[in-house]
């Protein structure tokens, strides 16, 4: 009766936000003070997806959920509550029944590595996606080791992995667990630049996770993730169900169908690689609708802006993640276009208050050390260690400029700017500055 | 003159931005015209103590410490005479951990487990006339240590041109007077003699004062 009269409660307040279109865990929290073990009064429907990893884990969770939508099945996801611990109890509430029953047929959510442990004990997916694992400021969530360690030792048997291939961190997983496993990959990159191994270069994880042999690289797509083998053949990089071959920048395969893609970025094809994998596995829908679902998914794109007679490009990075800043970095690289880039953070997390920027020298701005950087605006409270970071990335101190207020940036915007200017800003600032300008279509 | 740096297990111990203090060590070392040999060495190279001025080691994994240790082991001997020979180490974050009991055992320090917790520090030294402002993961702490590395407390060890000071992430970054006083021994020692052009350190400096300010601003909260 107490859980009922509970879930009455935060259903009604869950509701408000959901009619407000504001995001809050707020619901959650309430259920779990008055009563601790809520979690366990929830019934989860047939097929339960749980998305983590550091990187595109949103991304990838609402692409499955738009495709399920679009063919007209209910489906429930915490896009109106955090990826934490209180955010997932918010979304079951809001998408149960007072009996605890999950009402959609298909749940989907979005896991942060700081909830994985407690989700993973008191929840079991039917099927348990892992994107990526690697470096993040380690006050978030430790380093990539701890995540993976929460993931390895809560997982169930009948629980069914979707791991990266080519990533030896998450593909290890395996290793610890009993039920059924299913890889993704890239199997053929057009470009095959396998890049060389530097000291710089996020090695996160390169070390045969049996026997400590150092693993050879066949392929490298960036930092650790690529084709790799232990010489004493004790653990080959798995091979993908639906192994992609990117033909160009344009377009790749996928079990013989083809994606056309507007953007060359790396975790986009990841994206849509995982995404299909997980539904031709779970094998709900037919071929021909996933191939036709995935045709119309809208990709993460580089935002663009007018503002005064000046391009405002806004890349989707992530603060305080160096993988995120890899893939952008290579993209403005190859622009041959003078640009200024603008980089400012007024707050590096929700999670921690510490002012440490050790992230930023893990982001290789070597990448874009080039004539066409014309110059670059360091903004806000970290703007000389961003500097310091430049500095030392052999950027020419005459190029670097200190701003602490980006009103001043705005107000003298022509004089500070070249015609294509390039935001690498905390959320805040980048509505600010977005908020400015007028969307290019 | 050349200065040889060994960046000692650097597939391994890099976490936190740390390979930043090699890229600051080398442009500042090349701006006085200095040649920089940078070796990147792991479990698969020898470790010739004897030819490097400077020997450089991160912090890492609990898994890879624990590979590294397993390479560093056969080095023992090597290791404890190029410290004792006056060479040049830089150690940061948990990479300490190798060189104390549970270690090469150099360093007769205790480590025990605390709370986990990140805190921002500025603490003093017994060598530079600042502060040295950093955030230290304390997963372990390290006591009874014989040669603090700062005063006041007995996190970190300094013995004779052996620093590790606990912080995590690239130190020189943010604390531009250990970065002159280090570079300025580690030339020195190799040649007493030698002429400095003048060290600039500008965004260093702002990056040491603001890192300061936000530290009290948080203490306040």
């Amino acid at each position: 009766m107490k859980k009922i009269l509970i879930l009455i409660l935060t259903k009604i307040l869950a509701f408000l936000f959901f009619k407000l279109k504001k995001s809050s865990d707020l619901p959650g929290i309430i259920a779990l003070k008055l009563d601790p073990n809520i979690i366990s009064y929830f019934r989860m429907p047939q097929n339960t997806i749980f998305v983590s990893g550091t990187n595109i884990k949103s991304a990838v969770a609402n692409n499955i959920s738009q495709i399920y939508q679009n063919e007209a099945y209910n489906v429930g996801e915490n896009a109106y509550s955090s990826n934490h611990s209180l955010g997932i109890l918010t979304c079951l509430i809001k998408n149960s029944n007072i009996l605890g029953k999950i009402k959609p047929s298909i749940l989907i959510l979005k896991v942060d590595a700081l909830a994985l442990e407690d989700t993973l004990t008191k929840l079991t997916p039917n099927y348990l996606i892992v994107t990526n694992l690697s470096r993040e400021q380690s006050m978030i969530t430790g380093h990539f080791e701890e995540t993976f360690s929460k993931i390895k030792n809560n997982l169930k048997e009948t629980t069914h992995l979707i791991l990266n291939a080519d990533d030896p961190l998450v593909s290890r997983l395996s290793l610890h667990h009993k039920g059924d496993v299913t890889y993704f990959g890239i199997e053929n990159n057009f470009d095959n630049k396998n890049i060389s191994l530097n000291y710089d270069d996020n090695l996160d994880f390169l070390y045969c996770p049996i026997c400590d042999t150092k693993l050879i690289y066949e392929k490298r797509f960036y930092n650790n993730i690529g084709h790799y083998y232990c010489v004493k053949n004790h653990y080959t990089r798995p091979k993908p169900k639906y192994p992609v071959s990117i033909v160009n920048e344009e377009m790749f395969y996928i079990n013989n169908h083809t994606i056309h893609i507007d953007e060359p970025f790396l975790y986009h094809v990841y994206n849509l690689a995982v995404t299909y994998t997980l539904l031709k596995t779970q094998a709900i829908l037919s071929d021909d609708k996933i191939n036709h679902q995935i045709d119309q998914l809208k990709e993460i794109t580089v935002a663009k802006y007018q503002y005064q007679n000046k391009k405002l490009f806004f890349p989707p990075t992530k603060t305080t993640n160096p993988v995120s800043y890899y893939h952008i970095l290579e993209y403005i690289s190859k622009q041959n276009e003078p640009i200024t880039l603008v980089i400012g953070y007024q707050k590096l997390s929700n999670e921690y208050i510490e002012n440490d920027v050790s992230w930023l020298w893990d982001v290789k701005f070597e990448l874009i050390n080039n004539n066409d950087i014309k110059n670059i605006i360091c903004l806000e409270k970290y703007a000389y260690d961003i500097a310091v970071r430049l500095k030392y990335a052999n950027f020419n101190t005459d190029r670097i400029t200190i701003v602490k207020n980006p009103n001043q940036l705005m107000k003298n915007f022509d004089e500070y700017t070249s015609n294509n200017v390039y935001f690498l800003t905390c959320d805040s600032l980048t509505q600010k500055f977005k908020k400015e300008g007028k969307v290019i279509a | 003159m050349t200065i040889r740096i060994a960046y000692l297990y650097y597939d391994l111990l890099n976490l936190n931005g740390e390979n930043g203090n090699i890229k600051i060590l080398k442009q500042q070392l090349e701006k006085q015209n200095i040649t920089v040999q940078l070796d990147l060495l792991t479990t698969t190279d020898e470790i010739n103590a004897t030819k490097y001025d400077l020997f450089y080691l991160g912090g890492g994994t609990e898994n890879h410490l624990r590979i590294a240790l397993n390479h560093l082991r056969q080095y023992q001997k090597a290791i404890y005479q190029a410290i004792e020979d006056h060479k040049f180490f830089l150690v940061t974050g948990n990479a300490l951990e190798l060189f104390g009991k549970s270690g090469i055992n150099f360093f007769q320090f205790e480590e025990t487990e605390a709370d986990g917790g990140f805190h921002e520090v500025t603490l003093e030294t017994d060598f530079i006339g600042k502060e040295i402002v950093g955030l230290l993961n304390q997963k372990k702490d390290i006591v009874a240590t014989k040669h603090p590395f700062f005063k006041n407390s007995q996190q970190g060890v300094h013995y004779i041109n052996f620093f590790a000071p606990k912080t995590f992430g690239p130190i020189f970054a943010k604390n531009p007077l250990f970065l002159e006083y280090f570079i300025k021994q580690l030339i020195l020692f190799k040649e007493p003699l030698f002429t400095f052009k003048p060290l600039e350190f500008e965004f260093e400096e702002m990056a040491y004062y603001n890192y300061q300010k936000l530290m009290r601003k948080n203490l306040i909260k």
